[in-house]
């Protein structure tokens, strides 16, 4: 008679394994992924986020009106008719922005810890989608209270996803073959934001991009169960422990502190809305989610550089780590050590420098446009500060691989200077970019208009 | 019970079971590809909402040697001693509609700026302005022609 007491080892087990939505977890765990240092609960709270994203999208669905004429006034009455309306609004905003903020974080976390490493490619793949997902989700919703910040936001957006059509006017094509004008078509339905956007925004933010972030969650968690928990080093001492109920306290804890944060700030922060949106007038300076004010910077050096080649060419240096990183000695120890916290610190104090230094360049002398006038557009595209950026990282990057000797320790150059990168160019979109995108060191400074 | 031999794998040559499995594999991947085009073609929009050719008033409308901006069509109509013209009021760089400040055209979104003729002087705006012709509707206003370049010299010469 097996022994099936609380507590008992098969209990324990079957709680787990008998239970749909807990059998997502194996039914032991390592003692070392609970631990607080190794993934500092990040994928967990960004599974929770995303539940409350759709249980507060859900009630905000129930009011508001994918219109061009009613969509503005659904949110106004959201905000102060609808009884606990703006509270949800609050935690539906400060929610999605959260997840924005921990997707990155999560893909630091993981980045640094090797987390890519021994036979974890594919789900290393599936995150950098879900981190598309995630923006384009936070993107598609920030059209829909149809005010001036969603209108202008999204025409700016819209005009990224043509800006191929930078370099087909360049070489003079455009009339003929215009890839960039039929994307931005796609997602915007019309020449511009109107109507057809909106429909096609709202369709993306509520069914769409929702149940494609759910399904590849679901492959995510699976994967970490059949790549036998998260990646630990060899010399790993700990054992193995119940999953019942140790990993689900832990897991409440995590759910426990993001409610609480996201609660205060919910109940502190007014989720903004602002006038309603007038296509005839730019807001000034008219700018996007402060997620792609980095790139919005970069956009304003070029378009079809800053909007197109610079993320494509991240987004495939991330999917192309885990191909050429073979190094597995590394997986699960935090900068593998110290040699590549020194990799790390360097870059960091490299990336920083180089970023100030052209962007302190190109705010005080301008740059070839300004220097010789009648200078090509092609030119521009290919040397402008965004390209030199990037390029001054990868020589940084070779240049580590070439002293390491170390294909891993490169790639952890190159990602550190592209994330300090990020980081300050958001900085300067979001506090330092004033009417007409130009530079003011304070709000106080802007000319009154 | 499949017979063994059927299981075999052969040497080298097409059976009739391998070739049949192919292919319906080969019509399963065509029909998904083409409703996949139908699809994508249902996605991109057949008619817009903007209008290409407008009427935009009378000549007196417009007072000599000034701009007008048309915030609906998004042009500015330029008025001189001789004659009419229009250029677009949408930044080549990203969309934004400009401001005509001092004597040129200036973009509130990314500071790109144009001269009379519609030429970047600076900024990140990657091509000029473009021109559109102009000529009177038979109700006697003016017309624009959004689908119709010109240059910046080409006027609806009204003396």
């Amino acid at each position: 008679m097996p022994d099936l007491s609380p507590g008992s080892q098969r209990s324990r087990i079957q709680k787990v394994s008998r239970n749909f939505f807990l059998h997502i977890h194996a039914p032991r765990v390592n003692l070392r992924s609970l631990k607080l240092t190794t993934t500092f609960g990040l994928g967990v709270a960004l599974g929770f986020l995303f539940l409350i994203l759709i249980l507060t999208g859900v009630l905000l669905m129930l009011y508001y009106t994918p219109s061009e004429g009613q969509a503005y006034s659904s949110v106004k009455d959201i905000m102060y008719v609808v009884k606990g309306g703006r509270y949800i609004r609050n935690l539906h905003r400060w929610a999605a922005h959260g997840m924005v903020i921990l997707a990155f974080l999560h893909l630091i976390r993981t980045f640094f810890t090797g987390a890519y490493l021994k036979g974890r490619r594919l789900n290393w793949i599936i995150g950098v989608a879900m981190l598309l997902v995630t923006l384009l989700l936070s993107f598609s919703g920030y059209l829909l209270p149809w005010d001036q910040l969603a209108y202008w936001a999204v025409t700016i957006g819209s005009n990224i996803a043509a800006s191929a059509r930078e370099l087909t006017d360049a070489l003079g094509m455009t009339q003929v073959f215009d890839p960039g004008g039929f994307v931005k078509q796609l997602l915007i339905g019309d020449e511009v934001v109107g109507q057809e956007a909106l429909t096609r925004f709202y369709m993306l933010h509520i069914i769409f991009l929702p149940l494609t972030l759910l399904i590849l969650m679901g492959v995510h968690f699976w994967r970490i169960r059949k790549d036998g928990g998260l990646a630990r080093p060899a010399d790993s001492r700990e054992q193995d422990i119940h999953t019942w109920p140790t990993a689900l306290w832990g897991e409440l804890a995590v759910l426990m502190v993001s409610l609480a944060i996201l609660m205060a700030a919910a109940f502190f922060f007014d989720a903004p809305l602002k006038e309603l949106a007038n296509p005839l007038l730019p807001e000034n300076p008219a700018k996007s989610p402060w997620y792609f004010l980095g790139v919005q910077e970069l956009i304003s050096y070029s378009a079809f550089a800053g909007g197109i080649i610079i993320p494509v060419l991240f987004v495939a240096f991330l999917v192309s780590i885990p191909f050429r990183d073979r190094e597995e000695s590394h997986a699960g120890i935090w900068f593998s050590g110290i040699v590549g916290k020194r990799v790390t610190i360097a870059s960091l104090f490299f990336s920083a420098a180089v970023t100030i230094g052209i962007l302190f360049v190109n705010v005080n002398f301008g740059w070839l446009g300004d220097w010789f006038a009648g200078t090509p557009q092609v030119l521009i595209i290919l040397i402008n500060p965004g390209t030199v950026l990037a390029a001054a990282y990868a020589v940084w990057s070779v240049y580590q691989r070439r002293r390491t000797g170390s294909v891993h320790f490169s790639a952890m150059a190159l990602f550190t200077c592209a994330l300090v990168g990020l980081i300050i160019l958001t900085f300067v979109g979001v506090w330092l970019r004033g009417p007409d995108w130009e530079f003011y060191w304070l709000r106080s400074n802007w000319p009154v208009q | 019970m499949i017979p063994e031999t059927l299981m075999e794998k052969p040497k080298g040559g097409l059976t009739r079971r391998r070739f049949l499995g192919k292919a319906a594999l080969g019509c399963a991947a065509g029909a998904g590809g083409l409703a996949g085009i139908a699809a994508l073609r249902s996605i991109a929009p057949a008619l817009t909402r903007t209008k290409k050719v407008f009427s935009v008033g009378r000549l007196h409308d417009f007072p000599v040697n000034t701009f007008t901006l048309l915030p609906k069509h998004k042009v500015f109509i330029l008025r001189d001693h001789e004659g009419v013209r229009a250029v677009s009021a949408i930044c080549t760089h990203l969309g934004c509609v400009l401001k005509r400040v001092e004597d040129e055209f200036r973009c509130p979104c990314h500071g790109s700026r144009f001269d009379d003729s519609g030429q970047v002087i600076s900024g990140p705006a990657p091509s000029a302005l473009p021109w559109f012709k102009v000529d009177l509707a038979p109700d006697g206003r003016i017309r624009v022609h959004t689908n119709q370049r010109t240059t910046s010299q080409d006027k609806l010469r009204l003396f």
